[in-house]
């Protein structure tokens, strides 16, 4: 009897677990990663996982959203500052260099979760503990641009001297809770006073950490040690399991027809193992997916494609993230001199020689677009007409024996250089137990051995290659070939990563000894004009003279080929069918995860109304 | 025997010490500082800004300074923060991570032995009966058998094979831990019985992934430790007496072949506080083993500090008592 | 159950030797022309008994070809270990309690015996490497106190004060002393020390220093085994901790063999150390030795698999059973058939070796019933 009871139990659990969903109005995340704190850490300095800035966009509103058509719209500001509105001034501080100021009104209703009222002094609470002595923030070049002035408990302006243009993007500052955090932060400012910056950087940042954590970890927040001003206010967190969140009745902007139309509880469910958390979608315990949770295969797997039609969408949403192979083009090394890597004829053969559009066809159906250039198609700055590589042996054949490369006795190509002769083997670096790269990187080296290139695969754990010993180190010749990563591609593009200097700030953006191997340029291209044009283009707050200088960025770079373009990755969500508002866009809420509109996500069935469609912004899978 | 136990804890003094060297060195020369990623996510970080961020974490020093630092503060009993969690890296592994190590592991562990004894008893006793046979080719199969291999398998038969084919059988959890806090029983939100079944539900498949190694061998070792005291003359010599089969068997055999056995599990015990990496992983089971792992690849300096050479106090600690737990149960062994 | 698995090992040898005449397709060959994502993922079929990979590739000759790989480092690891580990045991069960000199004052005269040249030479270099450390210790002392003596604290004078008497003490000490070292001390401690060694984060740093083109040993073996060459270091690692369990069990063994009235006879016959360790005493401990072996090598194949799944483990193009399950494993939703020839072979490989390693038991040992 009693172990019937016991079974029922299990049964009655299991049931449970499928019953989330609009049943009760309730939506249930899984992601694959679980954040290490959350809320009080608001400067990001303990931890700035893209989860946690996922699950904060429920907890805490911004004054200004970003929305899925990479527009900004009010949330706890009544207004976007604009030139037409007079709340945007760009003035000109010399040397072609540009001041900037927005003023900012907080919402008149805009409240705490404990009702405290939203001011300026939490703004200023922010920029207070943003610009304190020795705080190792992740962003020191924006709280060394930006400054404060405060008019009133709810007027302020906010300064950027320098200011380039994305400083427009989204929320210029951000607030933090002063009648919470305030008392302990008066705390550490005593303990501070004394320590200097530089000698004692190490007890500061102990002293900032703890301050951050009396507020972030699951403990203090179960404990309620924090308050919230977004959509939904944190109710539990199980450290392993899942992070709990309800409806904050203030938060002042209201869904169309009531929100008790929509969701009213949200649980982040963390499975670790990808392969656990897809099996437990299409066990149907989940209703939709993070932007931390399956890859890109799995998602286009049978068991869940087989199970999709009438209960879930799959989306795959074109991301920022470029995959691209980086070449090493220092003269110094003899392989790269051996190689022409340093002669753009070379680059160009390479390119023409790797079957991009058959890769992606073959390995991703087509929904992960070719890159031509180093922008996203999905950025307003990419151009379109940029010069085009397609896969072409014979153009690839010609460009290599323009360079005196004949075939040898092995069919692999060599050439006399200075008297000896050289093979072209050129050494190809990614991250090991990456399984989608290493198959790549298997595919592109079958390609490159028609033309007579030898490939030598020397991948490593992502610690060791990604390591600055390792990576920065090009001018070195610790890698000598080619070496393929990503770089998510910011909506605030520089073109910093292709710079040799960047003319704004004098920094060398080609890491060397002499520069102590800062920079991400760690191929070593150098190309003035694309410097001058760049550097030009992030001061110019007139978008379309913004996009003519990025425009011919991108010719002079595909032209140049630093690097080799591969495709542009899309991030896969599965959402079951009616809900609603549940969207992501390349660049929605800054980062392009869902949940930026935290307060329209609901059920169909419940009367949730549906404003934005995931299908503008996505492909689905056939 | 006294002063052999005294001398053997001298020794480890030094031996922890290198231990600790190698371990600190080992992680200080890893390949990249815990800087890396976040220069790759800030493109736009100077050089004076990245140096000053490496002094913030101290990451500035040579590493003798950094050792004897952490050395200096770890035996006052401060391990530091961890990097990624912000909390006491103590507090981490001890508090957080090694309880749920200890359940999943003690439990497999305790299954392996409540399974092995006996039937390793039935086997020595039935020896070259077709059961006992069966027995050595399962035990074996457990032997052979790639843990992680069994993992997964388990989770694609349980999880969804069995729950698509039969109607009605119970869709096993994939992985993780109950989403119930032991506050909510003690609040009386849920009943015990529900936190212990839901506890019990998430824990059956890693407890017979990570039990069937040490299940078989086991099961070995009672086997062929019990077989050897049967051949003995003392049992001859009681069996002669007309004991009968049963006294001869649970009195007199039983409790010299359980010698062994003992000494096997203290030796396992170590690696029962280290976790199991690979099934902690197939069943993203937040455990010590993840936790190291993590920690390594993150670049969580004191937190793999303070778990590693928790680590290495336990092995040689139980190193040890095995030693001596050998000389306690069997007089002919000396230590001089 | 013995001969049937010698034959299943047999058979396992013969398709490594062969692996190219029995293979029915290039193991590294990817599909040529137009749509060849149609060729990725292929269930079991005539044309490919097992079915085809992420790549296309034949998944049947890939494991004919990933069983070299995976012999390899099952031999090659348990042979290393068991020669390592007899030398170290037989070192330290033979010399317990007959500790050796290893360090002689410059300053102390020895009263009896006649020194080789050879020694003499070791003297001078352990000198070196005895009054180095002492530098060292200062150094670091004083790196470590410099700030707190400029500052004037207390604490750093009385720290850097007292390291500097005990090292002045040392090397007083040193001048006329004389350190003995036992070996059996010795490497039962280092064992001790090894098992205490976590092997994650040597991985990683081996695998780092590994690749630095400054670094001899990694540049060697990639010349040696090109593709192969993690192979080599996969190896390397797996003996480097492989040898602490056959050094155990022989020193254990050497402790009682070297009472035996045949050693005492041989050393009254004026026989050396060195004959009496390697003809009298190795040749007695070889069965247990060749169990062990049995054993480890099934182990190793399983290490070398589970350091795979870690992404610690050999790396593509090169196939071994490992790295293809491991690889399987992503696709365990969209074929789940791929992870089962290579799972299954490794089970079966250790199943054979255990059985094997067992049945060699019975019949060395007629006693143990293990």
């Amino acid at each position: 009897m009693q172990k019937v009871g016991k079974l029922a139990v299990l049964g009655i659990t299991a049931l449970g677990l499928a019953l989330a969903g609009p049943q009760d109005n309730s939506l249930v995340i899984g992601a694959s990663q679980e954040p290490r704190v959350l809320a009080g850490d608001f400067l990001s300095v303990i931890s700035n996982q893209s989860i946690k800035s996922e699950i904060e966009q429920y907890l805490f509103a911004p004054l200004i959203g970003f929305n899925a058509n990479s527009e900004n719209f009010p949330v706890l500001a009544t207004q976007v500052p604009t030139q037409q509105n007079g709340r945007l001034r760009v003035t000109d501080i010399g040397g072609g260099k540009k001041r900037l100021e927005m003023d900012l009104t907080i919402r008149p209703d805009a409240r705490w979760s404990d009702g405290k009222p939203i001011t300026t002094e939490d703004v200023q609470f922010y920029f207070e503990v943003g610009k304190a002595k020795g705080m190792p923030v992740l962003n020191p070049d924006y709280w060394e641009r930006v400054n404060l002035r405060v008019k009133d408990a709810r007027n302020f302006t906010v300064i950027f001297e320098p200011a380039y243009y994305y400083d427009t993007y989204g929320s210029p500052i951000g607030y933090a809770p002063k009648h919470i955090m305030g008392p302990e932060w008066e705390k550490v400012k005593a303990a501070a006073r004394g320590l200097d910056s530089d000698k004692d950087a190490e007890k500061l940042n102990e002293l900032y950490r703890n301050f951050f954590l009396k507020f972030a970890t699951p403990q203090a927040l179960n404990r309620g040690a924090m308050v919230y001003s977004g959509p939904f206010k944190l109710k539990r967190w199980v450290p392993g399991n899942s992070i709990e969140m309800e409806r904050n009745p203030n938060f002042p902007i209201k869904p169309e027809g009531g929100e008790s139309k929509y969701v009213q509880k949200v649980v982040y469910r963390f499975i670790q193992n990808t392969n656990s958390l897809l099996v437990a979608v299409i066990g149907g315990s989940i209703d939709a997916t993070s932007s931390v949770s399956l890859t890109f295969d799995q998602a286009r797997s049978k068991q869940l494609t087989s199970r999709a039609p009438g209960r879930f969408d799959i989306w795959f949403v074109p991301g920022a993230i470029w995959e691209h192979i980086d070449i090493n083009k220092f003269e110094n090394c003899q392989t790269v001199r051996d190689l022409g890597l340093n002669d753009k004829r070379t680059r160009q053969a390479i390119l023409h020689a790797l079957n991009r559009e058959g890769l992606v066809k073959a390995f991703f159906d087509g929904l992960q677009p070719v890159a031509h250039t180093w922008i996203a198609p999905v950025n307003p700055l990419f151009n379109p007409n940029v010069k085009k590589y397609e896969f072409d042996l014979k153009k690839a054949e010609a460009l290599l024996a323009e360079m005196g490369w004949r075939k040898g006795p092995d069919g692999i190509l060599q050439r006399t250089v200075g008297g000896r002769t050289v093979r072209f083997e050129i050494e190809y670096v990614t991250t090991a137990g990456n399984a989608i790269r290493e198959r790549t990187q298997q595919f592109f080296a079958e390609d490159l051995k028609k033309i007579g290139i030898a490939v030598k695969i020397n991948n490593a754990p992502s610690a060791v290659v990604f390591a600055d010993d390792y990576i920065q180190r090009a001018s070195e010749c610790k890698w000598t070939g080619m070496f393929e990563f990503a770089w998510v591609s910011n909506l605030q593009e520089d073109g910093g990563l292709f710079q040799y200097k960047n003319l704004n700030t004098g920094a060398i953006m080609v890491p060397t000894k002499e520069n102590n191997y800062q920079g991400q340029n760690i191929g070593g291209w150098r190309n003035d004009e694309f410097d001058r044009l760049t550097s030009q283009a992030v001061l110019e707050f007139d978008e379309a003279k913004r996009k003519a200088l990025f425009a011919r960025a991108q010719e002079i770079w595909a032209e140049e080929l630093p690097a080799l373009p591969l495709y542009f990755r899309a991030n896969p969500y599965v959402v079951r069918k009616g809900l609603v508002n549940y969207v992501a866009s390349a660049y929605s809420g800054g980062y392009g995860y869902p949940g930026w509109n935290a307060w329209e996500i609901g059920w169909e069935s419940r009367g949730a109304v549906k404003k934005w469609d995931q299908a503008k912004y996505a492909l689905s899978v056939k | 025997m006294f002063a052999y136990t005294v001398r053997r804890l001298l020794q480890m003094i030094p031996l922890l010490l290198a231990a600790s060297v190698v371990i600190y060195a080992l992680l200080a020369l890893q390949p990249g500082d815990p800087l890396d990623e976040l220069r790759r996510q800030n493109p736009r970080i100077t050089a004076e800004q990245f140096e000053a961020l490496k002094r913030a974490y101290g990451l500035d020093q040579p590493l003798h300074i950094r050792y004897f630092k952490w050395l200096s503060r770890a035996v006052q009993g401060d391990l530091g923060y961890s990097r990624t969690y912000g909390i006491p890296a103590a507090e981490y592994i001890f508090v957080q991570r090694l309880p749920k190590t200890l359940l999943l592991s003690g439990l497999a562990l305790t299954l392996a032995l409540v399974v092995a004894i006996p039937v390793g008893v039935f086997s020595a006793v039935r020896q070259y009966s077709l059961a006992d046979y069966a027995i050595t080719f399962l035990s074996f199969v457990g032997f052979s058998m790639p843990v992680f291999f069994l993992g997964i398998l388990l989770l694609y038969l349980f999880a969804i094979w069995l729950p698509d084919h039969i109607p009605g059988f119970p869709r096993f959890p994939t992985g993780g831990v109950p989403g119930v806090l032991w506050e909510d029983v003690r609040s009386g939100a849920i009943s015990f019985w529900y936190f212990l079944g839901q506890w019990a539900w998430h824990l059956i498949l890693p407890v017979i992934a990570l039990s069937s190694l040490q299940m078989a061998e086991w099961t070995r070792f009672m086997r062929a430790s019990l077989l050897e005291v049967l051949s003995q003359d003392y049992i001859r010599t009681a069996r002669a007496k007309g004991l009968s089969e049963r006294v001869v068997l649970y009195k007199h055999a039983l409790r010299n072949a359980l010698i062994p056995i003992v000494t096997l599990v203290g030796l396992a015990i170590p690696g029962v506080l280290g976790g199991a990496t690979i099934t902690e992983t197939i069943f993203s089971y937040p455990g010590m083993g993840r936790a190291i792992f993590d920690a390594l690849v993150e670049k969580d300096y004191n937190v793999a500090m303070a778990a590693l050479a928790f680590l290495a106090l336990m092995t040689a600690l139980f190193n040890l008592l095995a030693d001596l737990a050998y000389a306690v149960v069997d007089p002919r062994i000396r230590y001089s | 159950m013995a001969m049937a698995s010698l034959v299943v090992i047999v058979l396992l040898v013969l398709m490594a030797l062969f692996a190219p005449w029995i293979a029915p397709y290039d193991p590294t060959a990817q599909p040529t022309g137009e749509d060849v994502g149609a060729y990725y993922f292929l269930p079991p079929s005539p044309e490919h008994p097992l079915g085809t990979d992420d790549l296309g590739r034949d998944v049947l000759s890939r494991i004919i070809y990933g069983s070299r790989i995976s012999l390899l480092v099952g031999f090659a690891v348990a042979f290393s270990s068991v020669i390592l580990g007899t030398i170290m045991g037989t070192l330290a069960g033979y010399f317990s309690g007959r500790p050796l000199r290893f360090y002689l004052g410059p300053l102390r005269r020895e009263r009896e015996g006649f020194y080789p040249w050879s020694f003499a030479l070791w003297r001078v270099f352990s000198w070196f490497l005895y009054y180095g450390v002492l530098y060292l210790a200062l150094s670091i002392a004083w790196a470590l106190a410099k700030d707190g003596i400029q500052a004037g604290s207390p604490g750093s004078y009385l720290g850097f004060g007292l390291t500097l008497a005990l090292v002045l003490w040392a090397a007083w000490f040193g001048l006329k002393g004389e350190i003995r070292l036992d070996l059996d001390v010795a490497i039962s401690r280092l064992i001790d020390f090894m098992l205490t060694i976590p092997t994650l984060p040597l991985l990683l740093v081996l695998s780092a220093l590994l690749r630095d083109p400054g670094v001899k040993v990694g540049q060697w073996a990639q010349g040696v085994f090109g593709d192969a060459a993690s192979v080599f270091i996969i190896i390397a690692i797996l003996v480097l901790f492989g040898w602490l369990g056959t050094a155990r069990l022989v020193r254990g063994n050497i402790l009682s063999l070297r009472e035996q009235d045949y050693v005492t006879a041989a050393q009254a016959l004026g026989a050396t150390d060195a004959r009496i360790m390697f003809r009298h005493l190795v040749p007695n401990t070889l069965a247990p030795l060749i169990v062990q072996a049995t054993l480890q090598i099934g182990g190793a194949i399983l290490t070398e698999a589970a350091l795979s799944f870690l992404g610690f483990g050999i790396q593509p193009p090169v196939a071994t059973w490992g790295n293809m399950l491991t690889n399987a494993q992503e696709y365990i939703f969209t074929a789940p058939w791929l992870a089962l020839p290579p799972g299954f072979m490794i089970f079966i490989t250790v199943l054979a070796f255990n059985y094997l390693g067992d049945g060699l038991r019975d019949a060395l040992d007629p006693r143990s019933r293990l």
